[in-house]
């Protein structure tokens, strides 16, 4: 062969190869019709994703990164659906799996600890405080530790005959983390859950029609808490301006569950657009690793924190989102990080004569005063129990005394001037 | 507001003038204000009643200065 052939041949295989690399090379756009086998970031094959097209909204939770097995555990080397779903889990931030699922070694493992002995978690304060209501002695005395996930083993009959804890499983029993939310329907299926409780967001519709998964997020929005936190004190209402009247009069709003609302003055601190984790620390809400008795025992942020400028929770914890500059002290709104300035008490406040008085023991507008609650007990009919979820014998109705909103009155809290409320 | 039986106590009332308990806590070191809080407290603002908020008596003011139209027992009623 002549040079020139041979360097012709050279030439044109060189320009063959440069084309196929073109056309069928990965970054090509000419993608093969023939199925290959779906590989993560890490190199480990997922096979979930032949069949599985759902769209994540977030970056740190990807596809390509996590796949589904990640979360939702069952067998992602099977291309076959009853293989591949065995041991498939619905929801993987309940918390009966969670060290398997959010909380793996390099995802969240430090949060599985602090979330299971968190109060909402455990809710081990209305538990005991009703025990000692029932004066139930021998279970205070056999589960001193008592907590929510006990009541969902096949326990000892103590467990089982207490009256107080069936009616914890009736009335209190959705509103805690180890609540299952599938099991329910209507407004209850949207508590609980574990971590999608308050981390979750999207709706049914949209994963059915537009295969849009639902969003996992740090900005966790009031509503979310206040699914739960409307009883009691009814903190969830009053400080968006929310009044839960005397119920069969004149109301502005009905809540999910049949409340009639009013709608009353707002905290200051929801008129500028703050949230409860904007002040309530991590630690409060999803626990510091600490077993605590009561909520009293696990709060730690006080009004001092940030407009006394001291920086620091009772704790010893500071907060993050509290700047403070050479022009003053400012608080990071969490849900879109505006700054704003934190005011500083007015001199009155700080005087000698008035040392024993709390921030809240003038400021607090209104507080709800609920007199009194009767309660009935009636062992003919049936109740759903929100932990066994299934209607069983015995229905507790509660029927209140009167209701009013008005200043707290105040006591004396450890010689500190505290408004104070019935119920 | 309904009023209970005895027309003076009302219905969030913790104690009453003499300053006994008429409601316990069910958390620790809780109390309502006792007979000499309550005195102070019902002694904020009386004098505006009959004097000036200019008045010179509030000027150098003796801490153990009472009014000599009400004595301390006034203050309660029968």
């Amino acid at each position: 062969m002549s040079n020139k052939k041979a360097f012709l041949f050279f030439l044109s295989g060189l320009l063959l190869s440069l084309f196929l690399f073109q056309v069928f090379g990965s970054h090509s756009k000419f993608k093969s019709k023939k199925k290959e086998i779906p590989v993560l970031t890490t190199g480990k094959p997922e096979l979930c994703l032949l069949c599985h097209e759902e769209k994540i909204p977030e970056k740190v939770h990807a596809r390509e990164v996590l796949g589904c097995s990640s979360c939702h555990l069952g067998n992602p080397f099977s291309p076959t659906k009853e293989v591949a779903h065995r041991g498939v889990v619905k929801n993987p931030s309940d918390l009966r799996v969670i060290e398997k699922t959010c909380g793996k070694a390099n995802c969240h493992p430090g949060d599985v600890k602090k979330v299971r002995n968190s109060l909402m978690a455990t809710n081990h304060g209305i538990i005991r405080r009703l025990l000692l209501i029932f004066n139930e002695r021998k279970l205070l005395e056999n589960f001193s530790e008592i907590k929510v996930a006990d009541l969902y083993k096949e326990g000892s009959s103590l467990l089982k005959e207490s009256l107080a804890l069936d009616y914890f499983r009736k009335l209190c029993g959705s509103c805690h983390l180890y609540f299952q939310k599938e099991k329910f329907e209507g407004f209850l299926a949207e508590k609980g859950g574990g971590c999608s409780a308050c981390h979750l967001e999207g709706k049914k519709d949209d994963l059915k029609k537009k295969k849009l998964h639902p969003a996992l997020t740090k900005r966790v929005h009031l509503n979310k808490c206040v699914k739960c936190h409307n009883r009691s004190g009814r903190i969830g209402f009053t400080y968006q301006g929310l009044y839960e009247t005397d119920q069969g009069g004149i109301y502005d709003k009905l809540w999910v569950d049949g409340r009639e609302l009013l709608e009353i003055e707002p905290d200051v601190h929801f008129r500028a657009g703050l949230h409860c984790f904007d002040c309530h620390t991590r630690e409060e809400i999803m626990g510091d690793g600490i077993y605590y008795k009561n909520i009293e025992e696990a709060l730690e942020v006080s009004c001092e924190t940030c407009h006394l400028w001291e920086l620091k929770t009772r704790k010893g914890r500071t907060l993050s989102q509290i700047i403070k500059t050479e022009k003053g002290v400012f608080q990071k709104r969490k849900m879109d990080e505006k700054l704003l300035t934190v005011k500083r008490p007015s001199p009155v406040c700080q005087e000698k004569i008035h040392e024993r008085l709390s921030c809240s023991a003038c400021h607090a507008k209104y507080m709800p005063q609920c007199m009194g609650c009767h309660v009935r007990y009636d062992p003919r009919d049936t109740h759903l129990d929100k932990i066994k979820a299934k209607e069983t014998r015995g229905l507790w109705e509660e029927h209140e005394s009167y209701r009013t909103l008005e200043d707290p009155p105040l006591a004396l809290k450890n010689n500190k001037v505290v408004p104070v409320t019935p119920g | 507001m309904p009023q209970t039986k005895d027309k003076r106590v009302k219905l969030s009332q913790l104690v009453n003038f003499e300053g006994e308990t008429l409601v316990k806590f069910n958390r620790k070191g809780m109390r309502g204000f006792n007979k000499e809080e309550i005195l102070k407290i019902l002694r904020v603002g009386f004098c505006l009643n009959c004097h000036e908020e200019n008045s010179t008596i509030f000027k150098h003011w003796k801490k153990n200065r009472r009014c000599p139209k009400f004595p301390d027992d006034l203050f309660y009623f029968n």
